[in-house]
């Protein structure tokens, strides 16, 4: 596996997630790559339920063990290992902690019962070991950072009192409370509109600048992510079935899936007479058809695909990048498949 | 988690069209279902049905089943432990307790009907009514179950009971008058829901009558919901009667029942616990063995109850 | 009763609202030590169980609250007179005449009758606890806050039991007329000379100014033990609070 930047900060390899409820275990994530390099945003995109979100949790370690299990050949950042399950520690007392996470929706992620700044505080007194009085200091300056107007009166206001985007913000002011060097964000503005939205990618883009923090930016939005990352990564049925820079993925997709998606995804300024969707639906975790998990749905499947998980491969030969087809680089549109 | 599917709607106006899922509404119409529903019931709650059938037929045919005679000395032997002539020893009259547990079912099981299907009728139809006509109507009954409620139901009882007198039928009368408004609460809100459902509001839209819309589109969904709070009314009632034949308001000696025994039975507790004990298990096991049946009928009804607790 | 007083006693000839005030602190000692002793016992059960959901500690609670729930208080009563009283003699069988005579013989006297009360309450209370802690564990804020890295006592006793409190105080308040009903029995079981002493003498000498009198009275009590319950709501719920400004 290729990384495009020279110091890598996190490194996953074959993570692989399964959940037991009472009977069988069922693998949701099946030996996922993935590195992040220093001060590098890097993209996750897929359905719902194609394991996204699954893989930063478990990089996160807050998936519920049991029923979950998470294995992985190797899982660190900056030399850490995090395979031991849990939140990760920073190692060296209160220093906040080396990974955080925002999440989809900020209506509910905040506890409704604490004003705003007790949450802060709470984070930055237990996990950075600072006095209370350090704290509030810190929590008015975090929330004038994610531009809350008005932030030294507004720290005794509680989340109800917040539109959602400034909600958000105050997710994001409370996981760079941690100071964390990669952020994890699970579709951060889907919950959002369009306009509020621009202005949380703004920001989070601004902060990973100025902090040099990696970034997991986890989306099933397309133009979003590409917004944001350097470098993405398309998963289905808890694989990454292609990954490589943005703009290469986006150009010149290899993958069937990949393909579909950007088919699928509507364009500014395009007038189209008929929209393209992707027949079929991502496959039951629990009984996945063998061969390739996307042949079910896949104009140009033939027989090895029904048999035989494709390899990670190279995307262009010399060049950076995977994709998992044993058809990689065959054009789905030229195929006429667009049924 | 087995869903069990009672759900399904035979009188769908709608059109085929899926209908929001009401998960505090039990459905179950027919008798198929019933059938179905026992079998998916589960073990507890089966093991508590046999029971309470059990002890059904026991109250029945109490005077051929009892060994010796409930009101009269079976023994010279009196506050005698549990021995072979008298499995559950004899009390301070030296009469056989286990006759006299064996008849005082009579009173229990006499007592939990009568109040089960009084409130029933009652309370299940002023439930529907005031669900389903809202209103003045529906504010009314609401205010005066309130007040109801306000008062500790066994207060209330007593309180019964001392205008009325005491005996069996002025308990029955004091025990349902506390518990119609439970009924009635729990009838009216799945009687509400129930209305908000788009095929009662296509019936009553197309013109159906308002009687025919409550008896043939509402009353079989409330039933199941119903029926769970019966078995509650049940439970209710028993332990109610037992507690005032225990404070010596209900039902009166000579006559036995689980109570007016554990109440007798007081004063010896330091030489003879077990007279007081037989009649309290008895009590223990009915209300028990109720409940469970009422637990399981209720998951039935309303799998998402059960979901909960996941 | 209209003229706001509540009248006299047809047998003793005292006014009722005396008669009341007379026998109403022992009644109260029993109801508020049986909530105290229901709150401390069955909030920490709940919570265990939700945690440890399906394991051995959620099972026994399970069983164990069905199984007080069956058992009817003066029986409870009686069977702890049997076992702590008669047998053990670790509490005496007339605890009234010990209250007052220090604290160790006091909380003695009143033990026994404060955990009968308590029983059906805390199976109750327990069962409501555990309900209300699985749903909010599965929150988002929650989530939230073991992803900052709390430790998990923090993200239970702290984030997730302040709003899981709020249907708990919900049932402790509603639930206490049913607990007041039970201090009627269980001081006949007990010999303590309460309300409920007080009711069933009444009942036998068909003193109705004194029946109504305390079924005014706990249905008071039950009116104020609502409002209470609306403004400890508001202590813990925010979103109360600003809704009603």
């Amino acid at each position: 596996m290729t990384a495009t930047v020279d110091t890598p900060l996190l490194t996953v390899e074959d993570l692989r997630v399964s959940f037991a409820y009472g009977g069988r275990p069922v693998e949701v994530v099946h030996g996922v790559d993935l590195s992040v390099g220093v001060g590098e945003s890097v993209g996750i995109v897929g359905e719902s339920g194609s394991g996204k979100s699954v893989t930063g949790r478990a990089i996160m370690g807050i998936l519920p063990t049991p029923p979950a299990r998470t294995t992985a050949k190797r899982m660190e950042i900056a030399g850490q290992d995090l395979r031991g399950g849990g939140v990760p520690e920073a190692g060296d007392g209160h220093q906040g902690q080396p990974i955080a996470m925002i999440f989809q929706n900020p209506f509910t992620a905040l506890n409704p019962v604490f004003r705003v700044g007790s949450t802060l505080t709470e984070a930055l007194v237990k996990r950075r070991g600072m006095s209370r009085s350090d704290a509030t200091a810190e929590a008015v300056r975090l929330l004038d950072r994610v531009r809350i107007p008005n932030a030294k009166s507004r720290i005794r206001n509680y989340p109800h009192e917040f539109s959602g985007g400034m909600q958000q913000r105050i997710v994001i002011a409370l996981a760079l409370a941690l100071e964390p060097r990669l952020l994890i964000a699970d579709e951060p503005t889907t919950a959002l509109d369009v306009t509020v939205q621009a202005e949380i990618l703004e920001l989070l883009r601004e902060i990973q600048t100025e902090r040099t923090m990696g970034m997991i930016f986890i989306s099933h939005a397309l133009g979003v992510v590409a917004e944001v990352v350097s470098r993405v990564n398309v998963m289905y049925a808890g694989r990454i079935v292609e990954s490589g820079p943005v703009g290469s993925v986006y150009d010149d997709p290899k993958h069937p899936y990949t393909q579909a998606l950007l088919l699928a995804a509507p364009k500014v300024g395009q007038f189209r007479t008929r929209t393209f969707g992707i027949p079929g639906s991502p496959p039951d975790p629990s009984s996945p058809p063998p061969g390739c998990a996307f042949h079910p749905r896949c104009a140009l499947a033939t027989d090895v695909c029904r048999d035989t998980v494709p390899d990670v491969r190279p995307r262009l030969a010399g060049g950076s990048g995977t994709a998992s087809c044993h058809h990689a680089g065959e054009s789905l549109v030229a195929e006429g498949a667009t049924r | 988690m087995a869903r069990v599917d009672i759900q399904a709607d035979p009188t769908n106006l709608a059109g085929g069209m899926p209908l929001p899922d009401s998960p505090t509404v039990a459905v179950a119409t027919g008798r198929q279902r019933l059938v179905a529903g026992l079998r998916s019931l589960g073990v507890l709650p089966t093991i508590g049905l046999v029971v309470v059938l059990l002890l059904v037929v026991v109250a029945v045919f109490a005077p051929l089943i009892a060994p010796f005679d409930a009101t009269a000395p079976a023994s010279i032997d009196t506050l005698a432990g549990p021995s072979g002539a008298h499995w559950f020893g004899t009390d301070m009259y030296g009469r056989d307790v286990l006759s006299r547990v064996i008849v005082g079912a009579q009173v229990s099981m006499v007592v939990g009907f009568a109040v089960t299907i009084g409130s029933l009728v009652i309370g299940g139809l002023l439930g529907l009514v005031a669900g389903f006509v809202g209103g003045l109507v529906d504010r009314i009954l609401g205010q005066l179950t309130d007040v109801l409620l306000a008062v500790p139901g066994i207060l209330l009882a007593i309180a019964i009971v001392a205008m009325l007198g005491s005996g069996i039928r002025n308990v029955c009368i004091a025990l349902t008058i506390g518990q119609i408004p439970l009924m009635l609460r729990v009838v009216r809100s799945a009687t509400l829901s129930i209305s908000q459902r788009p095929m009662v509001r296509a019936a009553r839209a197309i013109g159906a009558r308002p009687s025919r819309v409550l008896l043939r589109h509402i009353a079989p969904y409330v039933w199941g919901t119903a029926v769970v709070q019966c078995t509650f009314t049940f439970a209710h009632a028993i332990l109610y009667e037992a507690g005032l034949s225990f404070l010596g308001i209900g039902v009166q000696p000579p006559e036995p029942t689980w109570g007016n025994m554990v109440s007798e039975a007081r004063a010896f507790i330091g030489s003879q616990p077990w007279n007081a004990i037989f009649p309290g298990l008895a009590i223990v096991v009915v209300v028990l063995a109720i409940n469970l049946v009422g637990d399981g009928l209720r998951d039935l009804a309303d799998p998402e109850s059960r979901g909960r607790g996941r | 009763m209209l003229t706001g007083d509540l009248g006299q006693s047809v047998r003793s000839l005292q006014p009722v609202t005396s008669v009341l005030g007379e026998r109403l602190p022992v009644t109260g000692l029993l109801a508020i030590g049986a909530t105290l002793l229901t709150i401390v016992v069955a909030v920490p059960l709940g919570i265990l169980a939700a945690v440890r959901k399906r394991k051995f500690a959620d099972r026994a609670l399970l069983v164990t609250s069905a199984l007080s729930l069956a058992v009817p208080s003066f029986f409870l009563g009686i069977l702890l007179l049997i076992a702590f009283a008669v047998n053990l003699r670790w509490f005496p069988v007339y605890g009234y005449k010990q209250l007052g005579e220090g604290v160790w013989p006091s909380i003695q006297g009143i033990a026994l009758p404060v955990v009968a009360l308590a029983v059906p309450q805390t199976a109750v209370v327990a069962r409501m606890t555990r309900a209300s802690m699985l749903e909010v564990l599965s929150q988002d804020y929650v989530v939230t806050a073991r992803a900052t890295g709390l430790s998990r006592l923090r993200v239970y006793y702290r984030h997730a039991l302040k709003n899981a409190l709020i249907p708990i105080v919900t049932v402790v308040g509603l639930n206490f007329g049913a607990l007041l009903g039970g201090t009627v029995i269980i001081e006949q079981v007990f010999n303590f000379p309460g309300l409920g002493t007080l009711l069933i003498n009444s009942v036998n000498a068909r003193d109705y100014s004194i029946i109504q009198g305390i079924v005014l009275l706990f249905g008071a009590a039950y009116i104020v033990i609502n409002l209470s319950v609306d403004i400890v709501y508001a202590y813990l719920d925010p979103r109360v609070r600003y809704g009603q400004s």
